[in-house]
């Protein structure tokens, strides 16, 4: 029979440390004694994750497959090569990996869903441009996605590792915005003219940067911050 | 309701779940249902082949656990269940959500370890009452198996006798008096913080309390022995809030009444209400005596026959409701859910359960040293409490989801600051 020395407890002989407070049982008339009796055997049961996550993932999937397929496979069999079909089955590709590839991952799913989302759709363009016969692919739609995703990712990035932290977030988001259709706006005249000049694109930077230094300054001013709060808290 | 159709087997007799019943299988997911278990902890080590005889003979006799749970196009319902229902090995956290397909369709299952026979029983199919039925007549029958003469009494059924239609009905349905019901409204109250657990770990402190030194504090106040650990509960958890320093909410708990102290039935199906006593801190500070009075009070009104049928009216008269019940189930599963989820377990902070002293055949007493009561997680509160008294022994088990023994650290250490003993032990060496 030990009493814990800190609770005041009696404990049973099968317990090392008090499970109140974590004390350790320490009995010098019990040293060497045979194992007591348990109260619980050792075995966990665990709950199973069967039809969970990644059974629907399979059965939409399939789902997604058939239409794709029979698109193939109609559009080999009345024209002998693939033309319309691959709109169809690019458009499926590109439905799964935005509403059906984030169930795949438990970790990091933001940033594997962006990645597979930038993958399929820069696909889908090419695509398109390959079955349109454009030259558009490489020069403009493909630069334009990339940017677009790497902003994404990296503002996902940042946010989940706390480097952007409440309104500094939203200013990033408004500087990336009018970054990326300067950015935009330059590949487009380089693609038709080969000449960069920069015409409509500036009054969307001016206005996201104005609007971003608004909210730094709000972030960095804690009496405003908490008028604002106050003000329009939901 | 003739009992030859309950024993046929052939035909395939349904039954209505009953109003508490109604509720489980609506708020159950994928990581979690509403489960309770009992255990009975004899003086020898169980003998597996013996108790699944005892087993397949208990199952004839009441065939109101041999149930398997469906889905129709409104309710769910139960069916009579044709399989056989094997025991299983004991596991370190017990109250795992069942997966009834392995379970062949039961609605609950029986486990050995060591000493100890021990059953767990999914709520949609009984409450703690008709459980203990259950498990005294299986101790009773394995005992028998066992060489030891038994008689059928105290709650032992006789498995000899065929099983009585009383047994099988919705008690809220027969004595719900529709005429006026109580409202169920209440507010928010404080809900206890801590590091959450994965889904299928529940920790259980179990303390062991002599029951003439529990009788004797809670008469020393002029309280009942659950009003004064109800008292306890919440002096300790409102301790437990003052130091956390936030805003304060009311401290709730959960009691569990017995509606067959009022109402003579031989239901095995659930048949009891909730009431929720506890304080409200904005009004100032309790003492613990404010606090025990508080309980008392409550209690007395709250649980009079007449105020705890409009309790149960009420739940009566929202499962007749026309509209509830032409919705179709799967609309009706999301906003039982929707309604459970906003103010279910959120009007209070914790449960503890009380299943009074068990009786046994005089012939068994000897064979037992302990039954065991203990409540499974709560799908969003924490800690719960739940207590079974057997001769001198109070069993109080406290079973938890979140890493901090907090609750039951300090309700058990108020019981030693007041003189009674205490006698602790856990699972906590499996984790």
């Amino acid at each position: 029979m030990s009493y814990c020395v800190n609770c005041g407890v009696e404990l049973s002989d099968t317990e090392k440390q008090c499970p109140l407070c974590g004390v350790k049982v320490f009995n010098p008339l019990k040293q060497g004694e045979a194992e007591p009796e348990k109260c619980y055997p050792v075995r966990v049961e665990t709950i199973d994750s069967a039809a969970g996550r990644r059974f629907w993932v399979k059965i939409v999937s399939i789902l997604l497959a058939v239409p794709s397929l029979i698109c193939l496979v109609s559009n080999l069999l009345y024209e002998g090569y693939l033309s319309w079909s691959l709109y169809a089955v690019g458009g499926i590709m590109v439905l799964w990996a935005f509403g059906v590839s984030p169930f795949l991952f438990k970790k990091n799913a933001a940033i594997k869903w962006i990645l597979i989302d930038i993958a399929a759709l820069s696909l889908y363009l090419y695509l398109i441009e390959y079955s349109s016969l454009g030259t558009w692919f490489f020069p403009v739609a493909f630069p334009i996605v990339l940017m677009a995703g790497l902003l994404v990712l990296l503002l996902t990035a940042f946010v989940q590792r706390g480097i952007f932290k409440e309104l500094y977030t939203v200013s990033a988001i408004f500087f990336a915005v009018g970054l990326f259709l300067v950015a935009v706006e330059v590949l487009i005249d380089f693609y038709l003219t080969t000449r960069i000049q920069v015409v409509w694109s500036w009054f969307v930077l001016i206005s996201c940067m104005g609007i971003a230094f608004v909210f730094i300054f709000i972030e960095r001013n804690k009496k405003i911050k908490e008028e604002l709060k106050r003000k329009l808290h939901i | 309701m003739a009992e030859g159709i309950i024993m046929d087997k052939t035909a395939h007799k349904w039954y209505r779940l009953d109003n508490a019943a109604k509720l489980f299988p609506a708020i159950k997911n994928r990581k979690w249902m509403s489960i309770f278990r009992l255990s009975v902890l004899m003086n020898e080590t169980i003998d597996a082949k013996a108790l699944q005889k005892a087993l397949d003979t208990v199952i004839e006799r009441m065939p109101v656990f041999a149930l398997k749970m469906k889905a129709g196009f409104f309710w769910y319902y139960l069916e009579h269940n044709t399989k056989r229902p094997l025991v299983q090995r004991d596991v370190s956290n017990p109250c795992v959500r069942f997966n009834f397909k392995r379970n062949r369709g039961y609605l609950f299952r029986v486990r050995y370890f060591g000493r100890r026979i021990a059953l767990e029983v999914f709520h949609a199919l009984t409450d703690g009452s008709g459980g203990i039925v259950f498990l005294k007549t299986l101790a009773a029958e394995y005992l028998r198996q066992k060489g030891y003469d038994i008689p059928a009494e105290k709650g032992v059924l006789n498995c000899g006798e065929a099983p009585h239609p009383e047994e099988m009905e919705d008690g809220y349905g027969r004595f719900a008096k529709l005429t006026a019901v109580k409202s169920r409204k209440e507010s928010k109250a404080y809900s206890i913080r801590g590091t959450r657990e994965p889904a299928h770990i529940l920790h259980i402190v179990t303390g062991l309390v002599p029951l003439q030194a529990l009788k004797a504090q809670a008469s020393k106040y002029g309280v009942s022995i659950t009003e004064y650990m109800t008292g306890v509960l919440i002096y300790v958890l409102d301790e437990i809030q003052r130091k956390e320093g936030r805003r304060r909410e009311p401290i709730k708990v959960s009691i569990p009444v017995n509606m067959r102290r009022y109402y003579s039935t031989a239901t095995l199906r659930n048949f009891s209400i909730v009431v929720n006593p506890g304080i409200e801190p904005k009004y100032g500070e309790y003492s613990f005596e404010e606090i025990l009075q508080h309980v008392h009070y409550f209690m007395r009104l709250e649980t009079s026959e007449k105020n705890a049928n409009a309790r149960l009216a009420r739940n009566v008269k929202s499962e007749k409701n026309p509209f509830v019940r032409v919705m179709p189930l799967i609309l009706k599963n999301f906003i039982i859910n929707m309604v459970f989820r906003y103010s279910g377990e959120s009007r209070f902070t914790t449960t503890i359960t009380n299943l009074g002293v068990v009786e046994v055949p005089e012939a068994m007493r000897e064979q037992i040293e302990r039954f065991d009561f203990l409540l499974g997680p709560s799908r969003f509160n924490k800690v719960n409490c739940a207590v079974i008294t057997f001769g001198e022994n109070v069993c109080i088990n406290f079973t938890r989801t979140i890493e901090e023994p907090v609750v039951e650290k300090d309700f058990f250490t108020f019981f030693v600051k007041n003189g009674i003993p205490v006698k602790i032990e856990s699972n906590q060496e499996n984790y």
